[in-house]
């Protein structure tokens, strides 16, 4: 496993790309459906799981400091518990991965290339993928760092939509039943996810008590962004409305009547493209050095990225429909709730852990 | 050997051969419409389309063509369509939407549906209805331009100078989705010796046209409407001294509303501000001759205005019975508990009241 090779901005950068990709283009809708207008109030309990979760990690990562996250989980909880907790930890990363290409490829045949095969089109984010971890972390890092302007551009490209925004459209404020707001929780807590890749990337960067300070507030900014955005949805649309809608931030784009900015869709779908591809890389770069880590530089890197990739693409082929996928999302976010609050716990409570000495 | 430099080929490679193998399309194989209008004819649906395409150039001017198909329902009609012409039409480009009088009053949802599902459709196309049937709009004789630039000048240009609302498919949509959009106002497009021209509104109740209003009785619903309109409002004022002045104002109109529940029923209270300029008068003494003849006029304007838009109101909730002035969305936080199925069925029991008033801030360079 490469150590020592990631920025502090590059870290952030990666952390903040992760969260931006295909699911925010959808979530508003789930939440919509489930809880109304109400919807923001799911991303912002979520978003407070994700700080918590990310929290646990950065303590864990202080207690075992240099240590990758396979490792950390072999000190700290029993040999078949510890190899119970990767095998999840992989799986969870490489269905998340696969699910997101999924959603990336869907985005692109609805919109961009109607008439090309979805193999076709998913083999070029893969090979993309497969160039892409060629470079290890530090590839992957500097690629999120070069991008990272362009959402800030998708989001400027997004305010025009505000012209259209009735304050009305979020009241009456909290009166959905508190049962429909944890039944959403859980879609979600996936597109919240990154938390989980705080143990993986922190352990390559050069100054890892600067990276675990950047962390908080990169979490804090993705979690207020992802309510802004629901915010603006239900504001501009209406909650009804967004809860038909398939991409209902592509239509908030598509509703702009702005002259000029209107007839850059093209433009606007490119370029979120690009940017949902990025936690499609991270995730599978997280799979990457966690299965590493896990098998001590046993296997070339190369093969590693190879064998990442096809499973990649098999994984995003199996995905029969968009519906499947749907549905293969909301059991990650129960994943997430099982890999990103209950193991770092166990972990700091395990009394293995305990013997170790503290380096805080 | 690296592998590096050979991925890179690969991934450029795929993506340039891959979206062009499935997805290259010439530019005469695409229909490329800019007005798209749907009649009802007979209980049968007949689809007409006008198009500007490059195929049909005449002299280096694109010319429109109208293109019409017929059948049961809609599917029926696009596939007659494409019998006649099968290239594969382009709805980006679309920027008018148009439903004839009789189809609007059996209902537009599976049209507005097929135009906002389809990911290509531009949601700021405008969309009006025919005040006969889409044909005859479409055959119309334009001065200047082909008939499809014509319609989109007319209701793109309509809310800025004559108090008519510029209606978009995304506008329409939300109304037919959800109940926080109150429901639709849409133009109404009759033929005149100049082409074309905006007869009146048509009022929907849901996705059914109801009622169809055209005069003062237009300009007072979209008052209180307000989605900001605008345009020129005549004037005929007694201004103090017995001297009567006649002119002419360009207004805006913005609106302001408040609702509070009192006794279980929906109070709403609606405030229309009219500002703008004076553009003209013609009466024997001046407005701009003192300040008491300008608040004179404004006076009497606003008491004029507010006389319409309560017939107006009147008319909405006792025979319209719908949302078309967009306010119950307004009621809708009053309901936090038990809200009404569809917030849109309150206009009927809400008590409202409105209020009109007109402020003149510019008098123009002449005094």
């Amino acid at each position: 496993m490469e150590t020592h090779s990631l920025s502090t901005r590059q870290y952030g950068a990666l952390l903040t790309a992760s969260a931006f990709g295909a699911g925010i283009l959808t979530l508003p809708r789930y939440l919509c459906a489930a809880a109304g207008q109400d919807g923001w109030v799911i991303v912002l309990l979520s978003g407070a799981v994700m700080c918590a979760s990310g929290l646990l990690y950065l303590r864990l990562c202080r207690r075992y400091p240099g240590l990758s996250l396979p490792a950390i989980v072999h000190r700290a909880l029993p040999v078949p518990a510890a190899f119970l907790s990767c095998l999840l930890l992989l799986c969870f990363f490489l269905i998340t991965a696969a699910s997101s290409i999924r959603v990336v490829t869907e985005v692109t045949l609805l919109y961009l290339l109607p008439n090309t095969p979805l193999w076709a089109v998913a083999l070029v984010y893969v090979l993309f993928i497969l160039y892409a971890l060629q470079g290890g972390g530090r590839g992957v890092g500097r690629f999120c760092e070069m991008t990272g302007f362009l959402l800030p551009l998708s989001f400027l490209l997004l305010l025009p939509s505000l012209q259209g925004a009735q304050a009305t459209n979020l009241a009456p404020a909290l009166t959905c039943d508190p049962s429909a707001l944890f039944s959403a929780l859980p879609m979600a807590s996936y597109s919240f996810g990154i938390s989980l890749l705080v143990p993986v990337f922190l352990p390559l960067t050069e100054d890892p008590r600067a990276a675990g300070r950047a962390t908080l507030p990169r979490l804090l900014f993705v979690a207020a962004a992802f309510v802004l955005i629901c915010l603006l949805a239900v504001a501009v649309l209406g909650a009804d409305t967004v809860s038909h809608m398939l991409f209902p931030v592509i239509t908030l784009y598509k509703s702009v009547t702005v002259p000029v900015i209107e007839r850059l869709d093209l433009f606007f779908l490119t370029l979120w493209t690009v940017l949902a591809v990025r936690p499609c890389l991270n995730f599978a770069c997280a799979a990457v050095q966690l299965t590493d880590g896990a098998l001590q530089k046993r296997v070339p890197h190369r093969g590693l990225t190879f064998a990442v990739g096809g499973l990649l693409f098999l994984l995003m082929l199996a995905q029969s429909d968009i519906i499947l996928t749907i549905r293969i999302i909301h059991y990650l976010g129960y994943g997430y709730f099982l890999l990103g609050i209950l193991l770092p716990i166990l972990c700091l409570l395990s009394p293995r852990g305990r013997k170790e000495p503290s380096c805080d | 050997m690296r592998l590096k430099p050979l991925l890179f080929a690969a991934a450029a490679l795929a993506m340039l051969i891959l979206g062009d193998i499935w997805d290259s399309r010439d530019i005469d194989d695409l229909a490329i419409y800019s007005s798209e209008g749907y009649d009802l004819q007979d209980g049968e649906v007949s689809l007409h389309v006008t198009g500007v395409s490059s195929a049909f150039l005449e002299e280096g001017k694109a010319k429109a063509i109208v293109l019409a198909s017929e059948g049961e329902n809609l599917g029926q009609s696009r596939y007659d369509r494409s019998l006649t012409m099968p290239d594969e039409i382009m709805y980006g480009t679309l920027r008018t939407v148009l439903f004839g009088k009789a189809l609007a009053q059996s209902g537009i949802r599976e049209y507005v549906d097929i135009n906002f599902r389809g990911p290509q459709t531009r949601l700021g196309a405008h969309v009006a209805v025919a005040g006969g049937n889409c044909q005859e709009i479409y055959n119309a004789e334009t001065p200047t331009e082909d008939i499809g630039t014509h319609l989109s000048e007319i209701l793109h240009s309509a809310s800025e100078s004559s108090f008519v609302p510029t209606v978009t498919l995304k506008d329409v949509a939300l109304t037919l989705f959800s109940d926080d959009w109150g429901d639709a106002l849409l133009p109404l497009l009759v033929p005149s010796e100049l082409g074309v021209e905006i007869g009146g509104l048509a009022v929907f109740d849901g996705d059914r046209m109801v009622a169809e209003v055209t005069g003062w009785e237009a300009l007072a619903l979209v008052l209180l409407r307000g989605d900001g309109a605008r345009g020129y409002i005549p004037f005929s004022a007694n201004l103090p001294g017995g001297k009567v002045d006649q002119g002419s104002l360009f207004l805006t109109a913005k609106r302001r509303v408040r609702a509070r529940m009192a006794e279980g029923v929906p109070q709403i209270e609606l405030e229309i501000l009219l500002t703008g300029a004076l553009v003209g008068h013609a009466g024997e003494e001046a407005i701009t001759e003192n300040p008491q003849n300008r608040a004179a006029v404004e006076r009497q304007l606003a008491a004029e205005m507010e006389t319409l838009c309560r017939a107006a109101l009147r008319r909405v909730q006792e025979e319209f019975r719908c949302d078309p002035i967009n306010i119950t969305r307004f009621a809708k936080p009053l309901y936090r508990k038990n809200p009404p199925e569809d917030i849109r069925d309150i206009i009927d029991d809400a008590v409202i009241h409105v209020r009109v008033r007109c402020d003149i801030r510019r008098l123009g360079e002449v005094s």
